[in-house]
This record gives C-alpha cells, structure tokens and sequence, in this order.
C-alpha cells in the first residue's frame, strides 16, 4: 500500500476512531495521543495490510490494545463518566441530563467485560457487527447475542430504577 | 420515514434482540427525540456525538511524514556512527578487516613478483643452454664425415671414430 493509498482508505477511519478513544481516554488530548499511535503503527504495517480482512475492525482492536497499554503504564483513575458530564455550570435540563447519564453509565460499567464492550462499540460509537466482532475476535452471532443481553439488562435496569423513579416525580 | 408507536415497538424488539441495522437505530434514535419513551434517555445518551477535532487527520498525516523522516535520518547515523559506546568497536573491526585486506594484498603481489625472477632466470638459463648445444652441434658435424653411425633414433645417436 503506498502512501496515496493510505491516506485514502486508512487516513480515514481516524474520524471512525476517534469518538472510541475519546470515550475511552476520556479528554481530547489523550485521545489524539492514542490515534496518532495507532495510525503510526498501521502505516508500518501497511505492507501487510491486505492480510486482514476487516481494516476498521483491526483499528478498533489497535485503539484498544493502545488504551490498555496506557492504563498498565500510567494506571489512571478510571471513571464510567465522560468529561462533559463533570463540567460546573449546568441548567436544570443539563443537570436531569447528567444525572441520567450517569445512572445509565453506571448501569453500563456493571456489566460482563465483553457485553459492555459490546455495547459500547455498537450504541455509543456506531460500529457494524462484523466491525466489532473482528475487533474482539468473535463471531457475529455471538456477538448479536452479546448485544441482545447487554441491551435488553440496561433497560430493564433503566426502567427498575431510573425510568420508575422519573414517572413518580 | 415518521413511525407510529407500532413501528416502533417492532423495530424496538429487533434492536433488543440484537439484530436491527444501524438505520434501524437510527429511527429509535429520532423517534426518541420527539417522544417519552421508557427508553428516552438512552437513545439521547446513544446519540450524542463527539465532536472530532479540526484538522485532526491532517495533523495525524503531518505526524506520520515526520517521523518516517526522523526515523530514516536515525537509521543512516546508526549505519555510519553505530549505536552509542559500540560504536569503537564497529570501527576499530573495520581498521582491523581493511589491515587484513592489505597485508594480503601485499603477500600476493610479492609472491607474483618472485615467481616472475624465477621464470626470468629459467628462461635465462635455457637460452644459454640452448645456445650450447647449437654450438657444441656445429662442431659435432664437422666431425660427422670422419665419423662412422652405429646406430641412430629420434633420441640417440651412437657413432665410431
């Protein structure tokens, strides 16, 4: 693959990954940290690149084997929430929003790793099935059944506590 | 494309057995945006949508360019200066091969050159001793008619006086 040809096809996906090292690094500096490695280490590999079958799928993979090298050498405090829910100023539609999302994330942080991951990748980063199964090395019907239990607890968990208490108000 | 609740609810039951298409969600995600549903705060959650920062693939490009042109920069001085405190070493094998080098070198062309003198000297010697027989052949053929032959071949001549 030469250098026109990358920066066609793989340059890209930096847009499509960016939203998944964002969540996972939590700030926008880092994030770009964790891409520019990942871009770096795929345009080493680019000689190679035809062996794999599903280019976004190996990204995903690539992101997150990035993100938990970083945590193994700089062990930072993970947190389900994202940033912008840490913010100071908020109205009161904000505040009821952040308080939502924070029951939701924390509703999503109790599941099994890899329902979770999941999850993740499919509603909060918009990736297709085949993308997320060859990024966790499983097939895709396995991975639909993954979904299938992830979603199906997160909302009966929304409804037990978050949706009920909301309708009482 | 507007659904009705019915719609919705069958779309609804496909994403929560995991096999609705990203169109699919998509719906559930609009739907949600102008109707409570029990599910309301989590579609919002699924779509808000992290703002990519400006110039990023131009950066991440600029980036990769720059560090295959450090990166081969690095690789020369390491061929010509080695790496660190083997760097001596690398040089000091390298007097030592092209030490070698010539001193075989020299071995050779002085064994050449005494082999040449050696075949100057022979060719030297057999010139004079063919000169010899010339001479000592002349004086042998004015003896010749005194001389009566035994015997004669290719080799040997065997005669009486």
């Amino acid at each position: 693959m030469d250098s026109e040809e990358f920066q066609n096809i793989i340059l890209p996906l930096v847009e499509k990954m960016f939203p998944l090292a964002r969540r996972l690094m939590k700030n926008d500096v880092d994030a770009e940290d964790v891409i520019q490695e990942v871009m770096m280490k795929l345009w080493h590999n680019r000689n190679s690149w035809e062996k794999y079958s599903n280019p976004i799928g190996y990204a995903i993979r690539m992101t997150r084997n990035a993100f938990l090298d970083r945590i193994k050498k700089s062990k930072p405090e993970l947190s389900a929430e994202p940033l912008e829910f840490s913010q100071k100023y908020e109205t009161d539609q904000i505040y009821d929003e952040r308080e939502a999302s924070k029951i939701i994330y924390k509703i999503v942080s109790e599941l099994p790793e890899i329902q979770r991951l999941v999850l993740e990748l499919r509603d909060f980063d918009g990736f297709e099935m085949k993308e997320i199964a060859e990024s966790l090395k499983i097939e895709i019907s396995y991975a639909r059944v993954l979904l299938s239990r992830s979603r199906k607890i997160v909302r009966e968990k929304m409804i037990k506590n978050y949706g009920y208490e909301r309708r009482t108000i | 494309m507007v659904m009705n609740e019915e719609q919705y609810n069958i779309i609804l039951k496909k994403y929560l057995e995991g096999q609705s298409s990203l169109e699919d969600e998509r719906l559930l995600k609009d739907y949600n945006k102008q109707h409570e549903t029990p599910e309301k705060e989590w579609f919002n959650l699924c779509n808000k949508k992290t703002s990519i920062p400006s110039g990023l693939q131009n950066r991440v490009w600029n980036n990769i360019i720059n560090n295959e042109q450090t990166t081969s920069i690095n690789k020369t001085k390491k061929i010509l200066y080695g790496n660190g405190s083997r760097s001596h070493l690398w040089w000091a094998a390298a007097i030592i091969v092209l030490g070698l080098f010539s001193s075989s070198l020299w071995q050779i062309n002085r064994r050449q050159r005494m082999q040449n003198q050696k075949l100057e000297l022979l060719e030297n010697a057999l010139f004079s001793f063919a000169e010899n027989i010339k001479s000592e052949t002349s004086d042998n053929d004015k003896a010749s008619s005194e001389r009566y032959i035994i015997y004669q071949d290719e080799n040997i001549v065997l005669y009486s006086e």
